[in-house]
């Protein structure tokens, strides 16, 4: 798995770099907002970026039409899932961590460096990552870059069906919906403590890309070449 | 022949898609010689070779690779497998140095010496991108992959198109120069016969998914025959016995290995019979005439 791990670093370090780059050049930007700026937007769209620096490496190699190169060395197509897994999570949770820290440390912030690396704050940039990897990894081993652009079309598609929705039925379930969920995990979070629910909060990520893994497993194995 | 002889053995291996099928193809290769694999352009001659190296999924059949299944044991299977894709895919930005780098960790036999030997024969330049090569020269840069990692199989796609016919050449008596020691075979898809004709032992040819015949370079050259003769050879009886023909105004050309029964047939009529090329098989097997003849080859 390390040597596919190295592989990807390599070939695909200089876009790695400049994904980072332009990444973390936003979020600046965001951070440095005089109005609106707040810690738990931020954590939100620094965790959602920076998942889509790896899945990066799995469009370029799709763009490049190198994965049949990738797929013809001797390497079962299970390791090259299980290190693309591995990548995605360590740099992304690498990436989450550095845009926490450059909204901390950059002069022209607007947020202060203890609520960004309040444990919840860091959690919640984390999760998101996770469930955006977890959901994304499966589209872009099947489908390459048409797998990236089917999720945001879907994403979107769902977004305006449920806005129609709720315009046209002048219904507040969307923010009911939404406040649900936020008071549960609340309840949730109240109930067992701090410890407790971030452990709970593991489990759940870790499930997750469990199930996000054996699908791509499954799917990788049965893509043509 | 011995299983532990033979290097690869396709057994009916079937591949269907929307609008083709390779169907029922077997052979085998044994070790220490080169086989051709021909066809025309789309006969399936790469989805048989990404079949072997598991990059499409077998239908039905069974692959064999030094005795082991190539799904089964893919790993010990590719790590003795050198390969070279019809359109050799790299990252642009990396340079010929850099991406062996990559390619190296993965073949426990890789020997660094042989591919700056290798490379520096085939004129490539170690800091040079991939991006800014020809593709000749990416060709010649996956070759030097597959050559630097002691291969005991190469399966190359269409090697030779895209090469200068120096280089061409130079990369025939490499690859003749290779199974000389026995220990390495090669099997590699190409169209320009000629290639076949200097350094092919054994040839399989394609056509539009099925085998028309697995056999010794010999064999092709002693059984198929071009015949020329007049449009009143070709009487129901006869037509059979073409595996392809081509009529003009004056006469016709036909491709048959049945020369003594068609003799037999048409006693006394004027025919011109010469020993049929591999170019002549490829092109008139299963070539109907522009007049119209229906004809068909028939695969052994």
């Amino acid at each position: 798995m390390l040597r596919v791990i190295r592989k990807d670093l390599i070939m695909n370090r200089n876009a790695l770099v400049a994904n980072l780059l332009i990444m973390s050049a936003v979020l600046v930007f965001m951070s440095s907002w005089e109005e609106g700026a707040s810690v738990g937007a931020f954590a939100f769209f620094a965790g959602i970026m920076m998942a889509f620096v790896p899945v990066m490496v799995v469009t370029r190699e799709d763009k490049f039409k190198a994965m049949a190169l990738g797929c013809s060395l001797p390497v079962t197509r299970e390791t090259i899932v299980r290190s693309r897994y591995a990548l995605a999570v360590g740099s992304s949770a690498l990436g989450v961590l550095l845009a926490l820290s450059l909204g901390a440390l950059v002069p022209t912030s607007e947020l202060s460096a203890a609520e960004l690396f309040r444990p919840g704050v860091v959690f919640q940039a984390l999760s998101i990552t996770t469930i955006v990897i977890a959901i994304l990894l499966p589209f872009t081993l099947r489908f390459g870059a048409l797998g990236l652009i089917l999720v945001l079309g879907a994403s979107q598609v769902l977004g305006i069906v449920a806005l129609t929705f709720v315009k046209m039925t002048e219904s507040s379930a969307d923010r009911r919906l939404i406040g649900t969920i936020i008071q549960t995990v609340r309840d949730v979070h109240g109930r067992l403590g701090d410890p407790g629910f971030y452990l709970l909060l593991v489990g759940f990520l870790a499930a997750a890309l469990l199930v996000s893994y054996g699908i791509s497993v499954w799917v990788f194995r049965r893509r043509e070449f | 022949m011995t299983s532990a002889d033979t290097v690869l053995d396709v057994r009916d291996v079937t591949k269907a898609y929307d609008g083709f099928t390779l169907e029922d193809v077997s052979f085998s290769l044994p070790r220490g010689y080169i086989m051709g694999l021909i066809g025309h352009n789309g006969a399936g001659k790469t989805t048989l070779l990404s079949l072997i190296l598991n990059l499409v999924r077998l239908d039905s059949g069974e692959i064999r690779v030094f005795g082991m299944d190539h799904r089964q044991d893919e790993v010990a299977v590719r790590s003795r497998i050198g390969f070279v894709h019809e359109v050799p895919t790299f990252f642009n930005s990396l340079s010929v140095e850099r991406a062996a780098r990559v390619v190296a960790p993965f073949y426990p036999t890789w020997d660094q010496e042989s591919f700056k030997r290798i490379t520096g024969e085939f004129g490539l330049v170690p800091g040079k991108k991939l991006g800014r090569l020809s593709q000749g020269m990416r060709t010649r840069f996956a070759l030097a992959l597959a050559l630097s990692h002691q291969a005991e199989l190469l399966l190359l796609d269409e090697p030779s198109s895209g090469l200068d016919p120096a280089f061409r050449r130079d990369l025939l008596e490499r690859l003749s120069g290779i199974i000389e020691g026995g220990r390495t075979s090669v099997l590699f898809s190409t169209h320009i016969t000629s290639d076949l004709d200097r350094i092919a032992d054994f040839v399989t040819f394609l056509r539009q998914g099925r085998m028309v015949f697995s056999t010794t370079r010999e064999e092709v050259m002693e059984r198929w025959f071009l015949i020329k003769g007049g449009h009143e050879v070709l009487r129901d009886d006869t037509t059979p016995l073409f595996a392809g023909v081509v009529t003009g105004e004056y006469g016709f050309t036909g491709l048959t290995e049945n020369l003594e029964e068609l003799r037999a047939l048409v006693a006394g009529a004027e025919l011109v019979v010469e020993r049929a090329t591999l170019e002549d098989v490829v092109f008139y097997s299963g070539r109907t005439g522009k007049e119209g003849i229906s004809l068909h080859g028939r695969p052994n």
